[in-house]
């Protein structure tokens, strides 16, 4: 007799994921135009073009670690990835921010792209907190 | 490794998925089972098609004709494709706003299969290059009449727009002497003599009109900066002697202007007056720091300027003009001068000012009377303050003859902190008035604010626009004064060429309604007094192009409306006479004219209008017997006869990319040592950028 695995994941949760992960790519391809487009019409400041391309890879990183530690975890019904997911989004926000608020020349289009990036960072926070304490919950005790 | 060879897929895969779309896969399916629009039978299609012409065109391009003495011989294909030959560029002053699908209108210019005809290789005369595009989209290769320019200097001078007269920095101009070159600045006579050199004048072409929306401009502004404050400069590689030696930006210096030399005039001296036997130079105010006149320059020597800064009424340019044209002269050094060391009208050669009053939109004008036009104010308002002012100098025969000063007057109201002044310089080098000058609104083409040239005789007119005084000049349409509908010879009803505007104004009706009996008839006046109002009443012409000099008779357009074609006017009486409605009556005038770009040149536009027309629409109308008044609305629009309708563009590339089957669940449930060895992967990283 086979045992019937109780399912937690959570689908709002795989929708915001999914979505993110095209969201990410877009922004990674927008914010490298953008910096093209930057350090060709405006001068930086010394090393500030090349901290911020830094910066930039950082987040793209942490931002597919994260989502793939999201997607993972929510689709095997697993905490642990989930709570990395979530620790690693601290970081994400926090680069993030750093685009929104402190480099160099933030461009109008830069704020509407960080704010949505933002947005998503919220709402899985959110939901992955959510869907933690769903399996917490229904986890079974041999 | 198979979790860091997902998270490369992973990375991979964002990428790819942002440039491919899920539905692209659904519109592949069904364009696969289209097999005849596929790009390889098109190809295979037009090779056939080639295969018919013994001398194959090259690439994209066809070059249609050889040269002008033996015609391209090609011979006739047997396979006849259904398809449609380029059209016929016929203008018709009926198809005004619609011309340009007699030019570029793709249902008429396309052809399903074919690329080009028969036709159009054996009759085409002209030696040009046809380029035709290849659409992508609905299997349509588009045949576009745009016939490359060629890279040729036309004769033309761009700048040469006042009649017989030389214009001012104008190179080309033949008017002007090499004396009068010799005063430009940017006039070299040397070179100017060496043919084509000459014709490298095009000061007006930078104005032209841009129509784009600033939605992206907005989107890719800098909204922030965070540079800091303060760099790492080095000072002690600064060299102050260095500065000295080194060339230097030019700089307005006031102090360079105000010493007098015994000269004749150059290009950017300050204009010299004689007050009391000394010699000062004539400024006007400028804004400084803020948008208040707070400073002043010097009128400048054939500099053409524009100014217009904030005031307050006491410091009004006017009082301070008033006051200097009656105890100056305008001085100008004359061969005479250096005999002698007096500065005196004796030895200089003295002008002096004249002063006229005109009215805001300068149509009435008159000399300046004191007891008429002198400014005062009383407790609510203040007459005959002038916030528009224009200085004209006329310099003839190396000397200033004339300093005009015109006021353009109208009344304020006193408790007005501050208003807005405007100062224009301009130079005239004749000895007449510019306002008998005849101007031409472009050579040979219109230039864009300038206005349409018309001609009211029924014949001759480019004779008519050069010899007659009377007649209208310039194109001129109903004008808004007050909120009433006005019309008259004034610079601001001339219709601007390339400014699409609408206006509105309020026609009265200077009668009762009951002044006769029959309803209809009053209704048929008002409409006739409004088709008056607004020129349709009497046959007029305009140039096709900004030079009429270059017209032939067909280059004189007639001003085609609609009138004809609407629904007759009748009236009816209402309440017992106290109201009056009419039917189907006059209310709206549109203005619609369509230019083309005709220049061969790529450096400069030469723009051509190639009809006109004025649309009327009606309304019905009610009026009452304390009110009767109605709103007219004028339309004015420039139509580019160049530019496509509607723009088609190529379709996105087709990828046949698919995701892999496992994209959405990736994990399967037996990957328990994978999952081990991820988790600890991405906990090491986690750490790792902790600690950092």
């Amino acid at each position: 007799m086979s045992k019937v695995a109780n399912v937690n994941s959570s689908l709002a949760y795989e929708i915001l994921l999914y979505l993110n992960s095209f969201y990410l790519g877009m922004f990674f391809v927008c914010e490298v135009a953008m910096g093209i487009l930057k350090a060709i019409n405006v001068s930086y400041p010394e090393n500030a073009l090349l901290t911020e391309a830094g910066i930039f890879s950082a987040l793209c990183l942490v931002e597919v670690i994260r989502i793939f530690l999201g997607r993972r975890g929510n689709l095997a019904s697993k905490k642990i990835p989930v709570f990395f997911s979530v620790v690693l989004t601290i970081p994400s926000a926090v680069g993030v921010c750093y685009f929104l608020i402190y480099q160099t020349y933030i461009l109008r289009l830069e704020y509407i792209w960080c704010a949505v990036m933002l947005m998503f960072h919220a709402l899985e926070l959110a939901f992955a907190i959510l869907f933690i304490f769903t399996v917490c919950k229904n986890q079974q005790f041999d | 490794m198979r979790v860091i060879t997902y998270l490369g897929f992973t990375l991979l895969s964002i990428l790819i998925q942002f440039s491919v779309m899920d539905y692209i896969q659904d519109k592949m399916k069904l364009e696969e089972e289209q097999t005849d629009l596929n790009v390889a039978s098109r190809k295979k299609r037009f090779d056939e098609m080639l295969k018919s012409f013994k001398q194959k065109p090259h690439a994209l391009y066809y070059r249609t004709h050889i040269d002008s003495k033996g015609a391209l011989k090609l011979t006739p294909s047997t396979i006849t494709y259904s398809n449609i030959s380029v059209p016929v560029t016929e203008i018709s002053t009926m198809i005004t706003n619609t011309i340009i699908e007699e030019f570029y209108d793709e249902n008429t210019s396309t052809t399903e299969e074919a690329f080009t005809t028969e036709t159009q290789y054996t009759t085409t005369e002209i030696d040009n290059i046809t380029e035709i595009t290849f659409y992508d989209k609905k299997n349509k290769s588009i045949v576009k009449p745009d016939i490359p320019k060629i890279n040729l200097r036309s004769k033309n001078c761009g700048c040469d727009l006042l009649y017989k007269v030389c214009d001012i920095s104008c190179c080309c101009d033949n008017d002007c002497t090499d004396k009068d070159k010799k005063l430009f600045s940017n006039c070299n006579i040397s070179n100017s003599n060496k043919g084509e050199s000459q014709y490298l004048c095009y000061p007006f072409e930078i104005s032209r009109r841009v129509d784009k929306t600033d939605l992206f401009d907005n989107l890719f502004c800098i909204v922030k900066t965070n540079i800091p404050d303060k760099r790492n400069l080095n000072y002690d590689k600064y060299d102050v002697s260095a500065a000295d030696t080194a060339f230097k930006w030019h700089k307005n210096d006031i102090s360079s202007h105000t010493e007098f030399e015994r000269k004749p005039y150059a290009y950017g001296d300050t204009i010299w007056v004689l007050k009391e036997n000394s010699i000062w130079y004539i400024d006007m105010p400028s804004p400084t720091v803020n948008n208040y006149c707070s400073g002043r320059r010097p009128i400048l020597f054939l500099k053409e300027q524009s100014i217009a800064c904030s005031v307050h009424l006491k410091d009004l340019e006017m009082l301070q003009i008033f006051k200097t044209s009656q105890e100056s002269y305008c001085i100008s050094v004359t061969e005479k001068s250096f005999e002698s060391s007096a500065l005196n009208c004796s030895s200089l050669h003295c002008t002096n000012w004249t002063i006229i009053i005109c009215d805001e939109d300068g149509s009435k004008c008159a000399d300046y009377n004191k007891t008429i036009h002198e400014p005062f104010c009383n407790e609510s308002y203040c007459t005959n303050i002038a916030l528009h002012l224009e200085y004209t100098f006329y310099y003839y025969d190396s000397k200033i003859t004339n300093v005009t000063i015109k006021f353009f007057v109208k009344n304020i109201q006193n408790h007005i902190p501050f208003m807005t002044q405007v100062i224009d310089v301009r130079f005239v080098m004749a000895n007449i008035s510019i306002d008998q000058i005849i101007k031409v609104s472009g050579n040979p083409g219109y230039i864009y604010g300038l206005p349409i040239i018309s001609s009211t005789a029924e014949g001759n007119h480019t004779i008519n626009f050069l010899n007659s005084t009377l007649t209208k000049k310039y194109l001129t349409q109903i004008n808004n004064n007050g909120g009433l509908c006005v019309t008259f010879n004034g610079t601001n009803n001339f219709v601007k060429f390339g400014i699409n505007k609408r206006l509105k104004c309020r026609y009265f009706y200077n009668k009762p309604i009951w002044s006769k009996s029959n309803s209809t008839d009053v209704c048929e006046e008002i409409e006739s007094n409004i088709k008056r109002l607004a020129g349709l009443s009497e046959t007029i012409f305009i140039s096709a192009l900004g030079n009429p000099m270059k017209n032939k008779e067909s280059d004189w357009l007639l001003i085609k409306n609609n009138v004809e074609e609407k629904d007759f006017t009748y009236g009816q009486f209402l309440a017992k006479n106290s109201r009056l409605r009419c039917y189907n009556l006059i209310v709206r005038f549109s203005y619609l004219f369509t230019f083309a770009d005709v220049s061969e040149v790529f450096t400069k536009r030469e723009d051509k209008i190639i009809a006109v027309k004025i649309e009327v629409a009606t309304q019905n109308v009610t009026f009452s017997t304390d009110d009767v008044s109605t709103v007219l609305t004028i339309d004015t629009n420039f139509i580019d006869g160049t530019k496509p309708k509607a723009y088609e563009y190529a379709g996105g590339p087709h990828l046949n990319i698919h995701l892999p089957n496992d994209f959405f669940y990736p994990f399967p449930s037996n990957a328990n040592c994978s999952s081990k060895l991820s988790v600890s992967l991405i906990l090491c990283i986690t750490i790792y950028y902790q600690i950092k």
